[in-house]
């Protein structure tokens, strides 16, 4: 029972804080034909993404312990939509980047960062604060 | 590769690391994540293997998140 308690505090308390400061100050440049989309920061962006993603399976994994607020269903079932989003267009930068389509690979590049941004946003509306990863 | 932003991401990947130890999840994939992000900043390279371990992880992560809780409850 303590140890649920403590789970609990932390994921509510401690791990809003916790998770707060993960997302703070990582900034993905905007892309241009100029400025292409190498591997490298394909990769980048990816890690990033999964920066996000693990805070929010934190989130979900508490909320199907049951240790976090009673709104949490429906709090992920708002954020869903956005990271269901995130999925054909993780696919298409990968194509693009693998076959050096640049213009493509921008275009698709800064979808991401925008959706990224999104996801953030709504998270930090419905109290789930994953700091500032764009 | 961005030296800088590579730094930030290891940053926030460490920081994320008390928070899955605090609620019982394996950080064995964090880990090896930062492992690769420090290895291959150091070397300037990234290599497709690990490239595709990028790619691996990300999908495992959002496929999970992407489910429906109702599923996985």
């Amino acid at each position: 029972m303590k140890k649920i308690l403590i789970l609990s505090l932390l994921v509510m308390l401690g791990g809003c804080a916790q998770l707060q400061a993960i997302g703070t100050g990582i900034s993905l440049a905007t892309k241009t034909i100029t400025n292409p989309v190498t591997k490298s920061e394909e990769a980048q962006i990816e890690l990033a993404g999964d920066i996000i993603l693990q805070a929010l399976l934190t989130y979900k994994r508490a909320c199907i312990a049951g240790t976090v607020d009673k709104n949490c269903k429906t709090n992920i079932a708002q954020i869903q939509p956005y990271t269901r989003q995130v999925k054909p267009l993780i696919a298409q930068l990968r194509s693009f980047v693998d076959n050096n389509d640049q213009i493509n690979a921008s275009v698709v590049y800064n979808q991401l960062t925008a959706l990224y941004a999104n996801v953030k946003s709504v998270s930090a509306n419905l109290g789930i604060n994953i700091g500032a990863t764009s | 590769m961005n030296t800088a932003l590579i730094f930030e991401l290891i940053a926030k990947g460490v920081s994320l690391l008390p928070v899955l130890v605090d609620a019982g999840i394996s950080i064995k994939q964090r880990v090896d994540q930062i492992s690769t992000l420090a290895k291959g900043g150091a070397d300037g390279t990234l290599t497709d293997e690990v490239l595709a371990k990028i790619r691996a992880d990300f999908d495992a992560d959002l496929d999970e998140f992407n489910k429906p809780i109702e599923d996985q409850a």
